[in-house]
């Protein structure tokens, strides 16, 4: 029984249906399934999938930001009774775009599906100094960090950033990912970053990964 | 007392689609009994009255828009009275049809051609005629090429331009021949630029004591709210969709476009059934038909079961055939889900910078050529507006040049847009939560 409407609650975050997300959200509640179950089988299980299409380019960025907003809802919805039953999110992650960038679409869509797959992310925003970001590795129990650069003139920010890290002694404490247009495989090994993604799914699948 | 038209009207609003009875470029500056002269300038639901103190004495004065997409003009003689009349597409069309694609070229080495080709029809208008005085209102970018001033910091972040302030600049610097100077409307920053300052003196929304929000709803997607006369503004960057951009069958809205849409008799029903491409008037009316006809779900995605819409597949996704030549596809409606939440974000950003709810607003002004094609009632549907907004649109028509015109014949006026260009509190919306958080929750259609 429980499983159909998990099932349903799936298909209406794929669909992008949030007022029907929220009902059935509440409806599973109603039914006493645990809110571990209604967010992993349910929700994250989308955008999973959602994330899956969106890499093979099944879907594109405005079908992501659909289904974001549909599981959006049901977290909204969901959040009290996590807490109530002490559901902690998989663990945290910091993002940002780096000093003297100021894109932040990528960094958007990123931070969503990391959230997909039930992080909890700290923005920082974009252009975001070194110091700030060491500032926030050393305040956070973070596992990950990650960086953005949509230039090649801000990529380098990268580097310092990881430079800066190191510096002042809690490189090791976080696993380091990069990522954005200019970025490649090969400069986030240059770099000393722990790994590169191409897009937004596949940050949230490796970022996954350090948990 | 009625405003005579002096173009024939067949040429002019044929070409630029604006309504002959709304459109707003006929003035007559009329000389009354008394010493004072007095100008008027009819435009759609204003009637505007003022001194006739031109910038020029004795002379002939010039106003011109130069949009993205169409250059318009007139040309008054010493006494006010309107001698001359054009419209045309802009030449720099061929280097794109957005200002970022324009930008690009100036910066591969296309500043000359790309400046000349526009300068070169306005000097055409004003050839011969003893122009004295232009005054030229445009987007920033627009402006900076006029100026021959590189555009590209425009295009870049932080999107600073190389100047904001009104510019005055002979005519042989500006690559016009006689001699005479071109006033450059003052512009706000990167993105809104005199064009906008001028529709903002035509409406008068710097005085109004109501709350109105101001809206041209082209590339840019600017948005200008006075709230009881304090200004805010900000661009939406919405990209080219309302205007037929980014849709596989879509167009500017020429003269063998499917320009409008409706439902009868349980189909949706175009205004030419043999048009060769849809433009974005008609994709904001075609889309609000779907929506009733329920083709299409509040997410945006097509219903392609069903037998009484011819829906074929295209490139792996769902398409809705229009006609023989035209259909809309899922992607296009995605490109009008993005573009009109960008809009609504941005309305709902700035009354939250100003501390208003939708309820509030008095009135919604749509200006430009894009305003006179859209249908109030489908842009409501398909949720462009906050449903607060449901009654109080109008299309406003061509603010810029209307604004231009009031500059050029009173030369107060035009020291007073200075002052209104500096009084607008730019809101910007990259890096913006609450415009993120607006925008990603204005993407359905509810």
């Amino acid at each position: 029984m429980s499983n159909v409407i998990l099932d349903q609650i799936s298909e209406a975050v794929q669909k992008g249906k949030a007022r029907d997300t929220k009902e059935l959200v509440q409806k599973a509640i109603a039914e006493k399934i645990g809110a571990k179950d209604i967010l992993d089988k349910g929700l994250l299980a989308a955008m999973a999938i959602v994330g899956k299409k969106f890499k093979n380019n099944e879907v594109f960025v405005p079908e992501v930001l659909i289904s974001a907003r549909a599981l959006n809802m049901g977290t909204a919805e969901l959040k009290p009774y996590l807490a109530a039953q002490g559901v902690k999110p998989l663990g945290k992650a910091i993002i940002c775009t780096v000093k003297g960038d100021l894109h932040d679409i990528g960094k958007n869509l990123v931070r969503m599906m990391l959230e997909g797959v039930g992080l909890e992310v700290q923005d920082l925003g974009v252009d975001v100094a070194p110091e700030k970001i060491v500032e926030a590795v050393k305040t956070s129990d973070a596992k990950v960090l990650c960086l953005s650069a949509l230039l090649t003139t801000t990529m380098g920010a990268q580097k310092d950033t990881i430079d800066a890290l190191a510096a002042a002694g809690v490189r090791d404490k976080i696993k380091i990912m990069v990522g954005g247009a200019p970025v490649t495989e090969e400069y986030a090994k240059q770099i000393g970053a722990d790994a590169y993604t191409s897009d937004a799914a596949s940050a949230a699948t490796a970022a996954k990964l350090f948990f | 007392m009625p405003i005579k038209p002096l173009c024939n009207r067949k040429t002019f609003c044929a070409k630029t689609k604006y309504n002959p009875d709304a459109c707003l470029s006929c003035v007559n500056a009329v000389l009354s009994s008394s010493a004072s002269a007095k100008a008027e300038v009819l435009m759609t639901g204003f009637n505007l009255k003022f001194d006739f103190a031109p910038t020029v004495k004795g002379a002939n004065v010039c106003a011109v828009d130069v949009g993205t997409t169409t250059v318009t003009g007139v040309i008054f003689d010493a006494q006010g009275a309107q001698i001359a009349k054009t419209g045309f597409l802009n030449p720099q069309k061929k280097y794109g049809l957005d200002v970022i694609a324009r930008i690009d070229a100036c910066n591969n080495g296309g500043m000359p051609e790309v400046r000349g080709c526009l300068m070169r029809e306005i000097d055409k208008f004003i050839a011969g005629r003893n122009v004295r005085h232009v005054l030229l209102s445009g987007n920033t970018t627009m402006e900076h090429i006029a100026a021959g001033v590189s555009p590209y910091s425009i295009g870049v972040a932080p999107y600073k331009p190389q100047f904001t302030e009104m510019q005055t600049l002979k005519f042989s610097d500006c690559l016009l021949s006689g001699e005479g100077t071109v006033t450059l409307s003052p512009n706000v920053s990167g993105f809104i630029g005199g064009d906008i300052v001028a529709g903002i003196v035509a409406c008068g929304l710097e005085k109004t004591d109501k709350n109105i929000l101001f809206l041209d709803m082209g590339t840019n997607g600017e948005i200008v709210l006075s709230k009881k006369g304090k200004l805010y503004g900000c661009s939406t960057a919405a990209g080219p969709a309302f205007e037929g951009g980014n849709i596989a069958c879509g167009s500017h809205a020429h003269d063998k476009a499917i320009c409008n849409a409706k439902i009868e008799g349980g189909r949706i029903v175009v205004d030419r059934p043999d048009g060769v491409s849809i433009a974005g008037g008609a994709v904001i009316d075609y889309t609000a038909a779907l929506l009733d006809l329920n083709v299409i779900d509040e997410t945006g995605a097509i219903d392609d079961c069903r037998d009484d819409i011819d829906i074929f597949e295209q490139n792996g996704e769902p398409a809705i055939r229009v006609n023989e030549k035209v259909y809309l596809s899922q992607r296009d409606l995605r490109e009008i889900q993005l573009a009109k939440s960008a809009v609504k974000a941005g309305i709902m950003t700035l009354l939250a910078a100003a501390e208003m709810s939708a309820s509030e607003v008095d009135e919604v002004l749509i200006a430009g050529g894009f305003g006179m094609a859209l249908n109030p009632k489908s842009a409501e549907r398909i949720c462009i507006f906050p449903p607060e907004f449901k009654g109080k649109t109008r299309a406003v028509g061509n603010t810029s040049l209307t604004g231009a015109i009031m500059c050029v014949l009173n030369a107060g006026i035009l020291k007073h847009s200075q002052e209104v260009a500096d009084a607008v509190e730019y809101v910007e919306l990259t890096n913006n939560e609450i415009f993120q958080n607006f925008y990603l929750n204005s993407i359905t259609f509810e």
